[in-house]
């Protein structure tokens, strides 16, 4: 691909019409997001990594039965998160890890010191809250804001209507603020 | 917990978490895996699946005798119903397999099944949702075809298919692919046609030979239900159940969806 990057309808359109190059690219530009996904719903790296490049192959087979009117990005999560399901109600491996806020190494970024220790502790609590919530909450809380999935993208890849997909959400977050809310 | 994080209101919440700088872990390259997995099939969208014009040319003069029989069972009739292929034949042989459940694939969702589908699985609406849910995909010379099998378990309404825990089995195949073929046997079996609401509708009953092409190869079975087969769009339907053909046409049709 060169020049301008592609759009995403004109990318899925011409994998689906046999396009590999298109395909590729497309991998390329939603690998990460998949792979977070997958991580978000098996917590285990090689799981997630299998869970992805599995949906890729099985989205790749799929290709004829995408709707080229609809956005790829929803129905390639939708994918891949079913196929990290799959693996991880087979595997059990559900427990052991957590999330983590990355450690803050731009020296750039890095605000004035006593807004940075008081960030960074809010954040290292809320991450904490996050790991004490139910797999679920934390998958729906995930997908919309850690990811940054629009409601209707997080719907999509829960596989569950809009309305659902809200109210999930809100049962979710209310959880989280119940558990922020406990005594330390 | 910070009272600043507890003082917050939703929305500010959700926007703390959306800032969260979470250390993920590094992502693999996936695109090199991906590509070499699917470069060495032949392209999805390139593949077709034609009903082969001689193949038609039989199921409509085979349809065409049986119209004329009224329930009819004939010697050496081919019935090409796209991806099932019913073949009469004069005497049963004297050993059959003892295998009377068919294989089914892997345990999957009913909406898993319609993306492999690529079509809302036709449920029928007198079943309700379907106790079990299968699916696969089969190798073919036109490329790979998918396979789901719903079963629902016995109940007062469904008797027992006899050897299975089920009352009711529909498999769902794609395309025009020969995937399966039940051989009828004109002195122990029966075969009839027979159209309702426009849909051609075939009815076996009697013990016959059911030849699966699965991912593991061909697979022969046994099979004692009553089977009820007919076409749905681009699909091959076949009903297995233990009841009569009236009861099993009412429940063959309309179908729900997944």
């Amino acid at each position: 691909m060169e020049g301008r990057p592609l759009e995403e309808a004109e990318l899925a359109r011409r994998a689906r019409e046999g396009d590999d190059v298109a395909y590729e690219e497309l991998v390329k530009r939603y690998g990460q997001i998949a792979f977070r996904v997958a991580w978000l719903v098996t917590r285990d790296r090689a799981e997630a990594e299998d869970s992805a490049q599995e949906a890729f192959v099985k989205a790749y087979y799929a290709l004829p039965r995408f709707r080229p009117d609809s956005p790829f990005r929803p129905w390639l999560l939708k994918i891949v998160a079913n196929e990290a399901r799959n693996r991880a109600r087979s595997t059990r491996r559900r427990q052991g890890l957590a999330l983590r806020t990355a450690a803050v190494s731009d020296v750039d970024a890095v605000p004035p010191p006593e807004t940075a220790a008081l960030a960074q502790e809010d954040r290292e609590m809320l991450v904490a809250a996050l790991n004490r919530l139910p797999p679920p909450d934390r998958e729906v809380i995930g997908y919309r804001f850690l990811l940054g999935l629009s409601e209707s993208e997080t719907a999509d890849v829960l596989d569950v209507r809009l309305g659902t997909a809200k109210s999930r959400l809100s049962r979710a977050m209310a959880r989280l603020r119940a558990v922020i809310e406990e005594p330390a | 917990m910070s009272e600043r994080l507890r003082s917050m209101a939703d929305d500010d919440l959700g926007a703390a978490l959306s800032t969260l700088d979470i250390e993920w872990p590094s992502t693999p390259g996936i695109a090199p895996a991906v590509m070499a997995r699917v470069s060495t099939q032949e392209h999805p969208g390139l593949v077709r699946l034609p009903l082969s014009r001689p193949k038609r040319v039989i199921l409509i003069a085979a349809a065409t005798v049986l119209l004329l029989a009224g329930a009819a069972v004939a010697a050496k009739i081919i019935i090409d119903l796209g991806a099932v292929v019913l073949d009469v034949t004069p005497n049963r042989p004297g050993l059959l397999p003892t295998s009377s459940i068919a294989p089914t694939g892997e345990p999957v969702t009913l909406d898993e099944a319609a993306l492999l589908l690529g079509r809302d699985v036709p449920v029928p609406q007198r079943l309700g949702r379907p106790d079990r849910v299968w699916a696969d995909e089969v190798s073919t010379e036109v490329g790979d075809v998918a396979r789901v099998t719903l079963a629902w378990r016995s109940r007062p309404d469904l008797p027992e298919v006899s050897d299975t825990p089920y009352g009711a089995v529909l498999m769902v195949f794609e395309g025009d692919a020969n995937l399966a073929s039940k051989d009828v046997y004109e002195d122990t079996g029966v075969l009839q046609f027979e159209t309702v609401d426009g849909v051609d509708y075939y009815w076996t009953r009697g013990t016959h030979l059911l030849e699966l092409l699965t991912s593991e190869g061909v697979v022969s079975v046994r099979v004692d239900g009553n089977v009820l087969l007919w076409r749905d769009g681009q699909h091959t339907m076949r009903l297995e159940t233990a009841l009569t053909k009236s009861e099993a046409l009412r429940v063959a049709g309309p179908a729900g969806t997944s």
